[in-house]
């Protein structure tokens, strides 16, 4: 990362008796389409609009391209937010709210006029310009917000789960278009979401949050292939949690005795015997295989067939019960006995707890 | 912009302190002074106006008869105006069938008492109408004249905000109740008549309490024979016998009376939206 | 039993539409009345004698009603000026939240809607002739009464707009912000244009309030003043040994005025709807897109 286009520093934010921003510290680079991810609740959009300026933090400081924003009122920070709702003026047409900003700042007419134009055309609604919000479709009505936002061309921009009332198809397209725009713009684009997968495909990194707590940033990749808590990882995509204990360690390798199995893991995290861990993996990971080749067998209990692919819930045991995942469809029909296995590398450890169970 | 939404209510809040708050408090006061020869104030204190309203005389009749007639008033005009307002949300003509309610009003309140003078006569339309059905009857200057003249002024503001409420009804609770197996009435009793009561409250307070202080129309349709506590406050205050104290006590009961009614649903009136 | 039932359920429904139709005829009974008298040739007004227009030339030449509706429209016109600007700053200043004497306003604020009208008339009565006499000063009635109108009306023209207030979207203000307007210019830009609908009802209610006040004004005058506005003027007439006829030309009149009113506030209303929830088109999701509203004020959603 060069340059840090937007900082912020263990911010916290108290609504009564409850904290729902916990010493966030999070820094963005330039250019950066960055993810805050997490459930309702965790405290995303209150750190968003802390970053906007309409809440004020209890501790911690934000820093905008490198300059002390905390205390700044919204209208005087270089971000800009697009809103869950969009917040148009409804008594102002398409033209005159995303020159709204641009009057702000006491351009010329016709630089304004110019601008206006361009961001239109950026957000393909030229032509729009003299319609009302009312009139516009809530995927135009979408996009005015958009363009409304980045005609004056912020440090950052600030998006607050602007995808949520669009369906399905509309999403994923408006997914490319903000994807495209922010390569094209380089302007930081700070993307609010509850949808993981949304965030997995269009984020450069992304911070998964809960509780008002970041759990864990970075890549996409990182997230998705070593999630570092139990959450990240029931959260993002799906695992299998499996309790067990560790019997024995060398080095960074650990084995674990589960129910009646053993199964060899990698950590980083050090671990000592007799010590419970919690480990993961991901259900398309874990492959079927005939009875002889794994230790590990187990009953077909379930399974669900949806066309791209199917899901087996296999029994391997009273205590374990194991969701595999394979692309179409093998034969293997309910009350089979078969084999799971899975490569080392996709079985990781979330948790390491003292308790005994 | 806290700064300035705290000092923009000062316009407003010192003039409603001076022109409506200072006055209130003047009353109160001069409640509880002497009555001086020209029936003026003399300042000494003294609980007698008070004490004269709670006499009989006062109880039963002013007072008393304020309490009946705004009674009376807003249940006729609840079991009137209920109907119509129900029809009318019902309907598809709806912002013209509640544009006629409300029409009359505008036209001069004393205007229409006028009108009632027309009709009430002894050679007027109603009186010639009821002996034509056999009936002799002298309304105007009787309860009966006033209570027409109450009924016909403030039945509207009963009518809109039972509108208001019973057009926002979601018809689609009616419809689950139908289809659980409801009769008419049980539907109505049960989901609709409950649905309604926010609208019943604001519409019973905008006609109980100005009742409460009416004295145009007990004056000029009741011909004398219908005093409520307005006439006589009118009446010790601008009449041809004075008595400043005791009518500022009267007021202050009437003030008092409205306050108690008010205070259990003030939150009713408070977001009563058919005002916008 | 269930043709029975179909009987009574029809008998109901005829009930209900005779009530309607005769509630209807009721309130119309006067007005038809009236403007039917207001077409009589007759030295009374509640007396039929031929058809005629005399009731309107001579209140055309009445000097007394024509003075009484001239006061009425200056006291309607400036204490609706002026309760429609300090009702809305109260409203605004209401909405910024709780401080300092906040509560007490805001009940002192809704007290002359609550509070019989009457001993509003009795308070201001007491006030002018006891409190100003005292401190030297006689006021004209002229003042006094726009006084007592402005104190009344301050109260609905704030009901109003505060209600208007609710409705609106606080995103549009933070909008606003974040665009980079400050505190003024978003009052000024998106606020106030968006309660302009609601500030005119508002102003066209006080006007109305205004014309149409007896008590307030009666008593605030002494009742017998010289100072009439129509309404009083009215009052006054029934003193006499019977209504003249042009009483009925008057009313008339003023009905016509007020339909013309409110055609022109309807007209108002149509030009500047309350924005309406945005259309849903092809390929459109479902849910509501108004998921703003007080939820973003105070910053307080947890999302």
């Amino acid at each position: 990362m060069d340059e840090v286009s937007l900082e912020v520093h263990e911010v916290s934010k108290r609504f009564g008796s409850v904290t729902v921003v916990d010493r966030i510290s999070l820094r963005i680079g330039a250019g950066e389409f960055f993810s805050l991810l997490g459930p309702s609740g965790c405290g995303k959009t209150t750190t968003l609009r802390i970053i906007a300026g309409f809440v004020q933090p209890d501790t911690g400081e934000v820093f905008i391209r490198g300059q002390r924003a905390t205390h700044l009122p919204p209208n005087e920070r270089d971000v800009n937010i697009v809103f869950q709702n969009y917040a148009l003026f409804p008594h102002l047409t398409v033209e005159q709210n995303v020159a709204f900003g641009l009057e702000m700042q006491k351009l010329p007419r016709a630089q304004i006029r110019e601008r206006v134009g361009w961001a239109l055309e950026l957000v393909r609604l030229s032509g729009l310009g003299a319609r009302y919000p009312h009139q516009l479709s809530g995927g135009q009505q979408q996009r005015v917000a958009l363009a409304r936002a980045l005609v004056t061309q912020p440090s950052v921009l600030l998006l607050d789960e602007p995808l949520g009332a669009l369906d399905l198809k509309l999403r994923q397209q408006m997914q490319w278009e903000l994807k495209r725009l922010q390569r094209e713009l380089k302007i930081t684009f700070l993307y609010v979401t509850h949808d993981q997968e949304e965030a997995l495909s269009i984020s450069d990194r992304l911070a998964v949050m809960n509780h008002g707590r970041v759990l864990q940033v970075g890549t996409p990749q990182e997230i998705y292939e070593r999630p570092a808590t139990r959450f990240v990882a029931d959260f993002i995509g799906e695992s299998n949690f499996l309790e067990g204990r560790v019997v024995a360690c060398e080095g960074n390798r650990a084995l674990v005795q589960i129910g009646s199995i053993h199964t060899s893991v990698v950590s980083d995290h050090p671990l000592a015997i007799d010590q419970w861990v919690t480990l993961a993996v991901r259900p398309e990971r874990i492959r079927l295989c005939p009875c002889g080749r794994s230790p590990w067998t187990g009953q077909v209990e379930e399974l669900i067939y949806s066309g791209k692919e199917t899901r087996y819930r296999v029994r391997l045991s009273p205590e374990v019960t194991l969701v595999v995942s394979s692309p179409g469809t093998n034969g293997i029909g309910v009350g089979e006995r078969v084999g799971v296995e899975w490569d080392e590398p996709s079985l990781y450890l979330v948790d390491a707890h003292e308790a005994h169970q | 912009m806290r700064r300035i939404s705290e000092l923009i209510v000062w316009p407003g809040a010192l003039w409603l302190l001076l022109f409506f708050a200072i006055p209130l408090g003047i009353i109160f006061l001069i409640s509880f002074a002497q009555r001086d020869l020209g029936g003026l104030i003399r300042w000494e204190f003294t609980l007698e106006n008070y004490l004269r309203l709670v006499e009989p005389i006062y109880w039963v009749g002013p007072l008393g008869n304020s309490l009946v007639l705004a009674a009376l008033t807003t249940v006729i005009c609840l079991l009137l105006g209920y109907p119509l307002a129900y029809t009318i949300a019902r309907s598809p003509k709806k912002h013209l069938l509640i544009f006629l309610v409300v029409l009359p009003s505008f036209t001069n309140f004393l205007v229409r008492i006028y009108a009632w003078f027309i009709l009430l006569r002894p050679e007027g339309w109603l009186s010639w109408g009821l002996r034509m059905l056999g009936m002799e009857a002298n309304l105007l200057g009787s309860w009966v004249g006033v209570l027409i003249g109450l009924v016909y002024g403030y039945l509207p503001f009963m009518i809109l905000p039972l509108y208001a409420t019973l057009e926002r009804l979601d018809w689609a609770l009616i419809e689950a109740a139908y289809d659980l197996g409801a009769t008419r009435w049980q539907v109505f009793a049960r989901v609709i008549l409950p649905l309604s009561r926010p609208g019943m409250v604001a519409g019973a307070l905008l006609v109980f309490l100005p009742v409460l202080g009416e004295f145009l129309t007990p004056k000029l349709l009741g011909g004398g024979k219908v005093p409520t506590i307005g006439v006589l406050i009118e009446e010790k205050f601008l009449g041809r016998v004075p008595d400043w104290p005791f009518g500022a006590a009267a007021a202050i009961t009437v003030m008092l009376m409205a306050l108690i009614g008010v205070s259990r649903h003030f939150h009713t009136v408070r977001e009563s939206r058919w005002l916008g | 039993m269930a043709r029975m039932k179909r009987i009574l359920d029809r008998g109901v429904a005829l009930l209900l539409a005779l009530e309607v139709c005769l509630t209807y005829i009721f309130l119309y009974l006067p007005i038809v009345v009236l403007i039917l008298y207001s077409f009589s040739a007759s030295r009374y007004a509640l007396v039929w004698g031929g058809f005629s227009l005399e009731p309107y030339t001579k209140l055309l030449t009445d000097p007394e009603a024509l003075r009484a509706l001239g006061n009425s429209l200056i006291v309607g016109i400036i204490s609706a000026g002026l309760s429609t600007l300090l009702g809305t700053l109260l409203a605004l200043g209401l909405d910024g939240g709780r401080a300092w004497g906040r509560g007490g306003i805001e009940v002192l604020a809704y007290l002359p809607i609550v509070i019989p009208e009457i001993v509003m008339g009795v308070g201001l009565l007491l006030f002018f002739a006891q409190v100003w006499r005292h401190l030297g000063g006689e006021i004209g009635p002229l003042p006094t009464v726009i006084a007592g109108h402005v104190a009344f009306s301050i109260s609905y023209v704030m009901v109003v707009v505060r209600a208007r207030l609710r409705d609106l979207d606080r995103s549009l203000e933070e909008a606003a912000l974040d665009l980079g307007a400050t505190p003024a210019q978003v009052w000024r830009r998106v606020t106030i244009p968006l309660l302009a609908p609601a500030i005119a009802s508002g102003a066209l209610l006080a006007f109305a309030l205004s014309l149409d006040d007896f008590y307030v004004t009666y008593f605030s005058t002494t009742g017998g003043s010289a100072f009439k506005t129509l309404p009083l003027y009215l009052y006054a007439l029934q003193g006499r040994a019977g209504l003249p006829p042009q009483m009925n030309a008057l009313a008339t009149v003023m009905l016509l005025a007020s339909l013309i009113l409110v055609a022109v506030a309807l007209l108002i209303q149509r030009r500047h709807p309350s924005p309406p929830a945005p259309l849903p088109s092809e390929g459109e999701g479902s849910r509501g897109v108004r998921v703003s509203g007080r939820n973003s004020h105070h910053g307080g959603d947890r999302i």
